[in-house]
């Protein structure tokens, strides 16, 4: 058990020769959830260090949602910001989106239960 | 008048003689009893038929008035529980992101600023609007939600882009105006078409 980087900078997506600063959207979080095999490395390490490209301009919760979904529904949101770190070089501040990601599928979870 | 005198033996010869001469008529006799059973048993038919009917159109009737009740029930709550009190809030978030975006009409503006200020617009939207709408129809929250998301990454992506010009008008005017009027009447849309219904 170690740490887990999970570096956005691998999964970012390209218009043309453009690679595009912004991490939007269900789809992409739930591609890079599955191609960084995010679930299994949360669980078999002591925790996951997530590393945002320098010249990110946007992460929007949409993202994130899906990104951290199983996470959340599995474990809870504790144990995920528990072991949710930030790399150093981080220049985007992320912690607002992702506030406003996990309350929202905390709100999904409740929704269903009911 | 002519009286027969006849023997017993000459009775059953003339018996057996009549009988021979109307076959027909017997079995016409059989024939029309057959028709009356059938008949019997097809009104018989007819009425079970009409009785099962009678339930089931009795039952579909009960089952669609009470699915009309529920979903004028849910409209009334919407109004009364959601929008009168959240729609000012709605148009608000609205008014405020207009406002936020105009500031990349300038030149140099500060991009970062403006996507930070649009986030924050759109996320008042949700917990202010949106998210109350879930107490009443969940799939109409979700399909919202969606719209509000989608509206929301479409403006940061076109506001990060460098090779977009939105200092000039006619790209404003197609990558962030349109994308915020598109959103707005999408869910006005939604709301005004709400049956009730999930």
């Amino acid at each position: 058990m170690g740490a887990y980087i999970l570096d956005l900078g691998k999964f970012r997506k390209k218009a043309g020769n453009t690679v595009l600063k912004v991490f939007t959207g269900r789809d992409y979080g739930a591609d890079v959830r599955d191609r960084s095999k995010l679930d299994s490395e949360f669980v078999s390490n002591d925790c996951v260090i997530l590393k945002i490209p320098t010249d990110t301009f946007s992460i929007t919760p949409s993202f994130l949602e899906e990104l951290f979904y199983n996470i959340v529904k599995d474990y809870g949101k504790e144990a995920l910001l528990g072991r949710l770190k930030f790399d150093e070089s981080n220049a985007y501040e992320i912690e607002e989106p992702l506030s406003e990601a996990i309350d929202r599928i905390l709100q999904k979870i409740n929704g269903l239960s009911r | 008048m002519i009286t027969i005198l006849c023997d017993s033996t000459m009775i059953s010869d003339i018996v057996d003689s009549a009988a021979s001469t109307i076959p027909n008529g017997m079995e016409f006799t059989i024939n029309t009893s057959i028709l009356s059973d059938i008949s019997d048993v097809a009104t018989v038919a007819i009425a079970l038929i009409n009785i099962v009917l009678l339930f089931l159109f009795e039952r579909w009737h009960r089952k669609d008035n009470g699915e009309n009740q529920e979903a004028n029930r849910r409209i009334s709550l919407m109004n009364t529980l959601v929008l009168d009190h959240n729609m000012k809030y709605f148009y608000s978030s609205y008014d405020k992101l207009r406002k936020d975006v105009e500031y990349l009409k300038e030149k140099d503006c500060l991009k970062k600023e403006v996507e930070r200020n649009v986030q924050e617009s759109l996320k008042t939207l949700n917990q202010n609007f949106i998210y109350f709408i879930m107490a009443i129809d969940v799939t109409m929250h979700n399909k919202l939600m969606e719209i509000s998301d989608n509206c929301r990454d479409l403006l940061v992506a076109n506001i990060s882009d460098e090779g977009i010009n939105l200092d000039v008008e006619k790209m404003f005017n197609e990558k962030i105006k349109k994308v915020i009027d598109e959103c707005e009447r999408k869910m006005l849309s939604l709301l005004f078409n709400y049956d009730g219904k999930s």
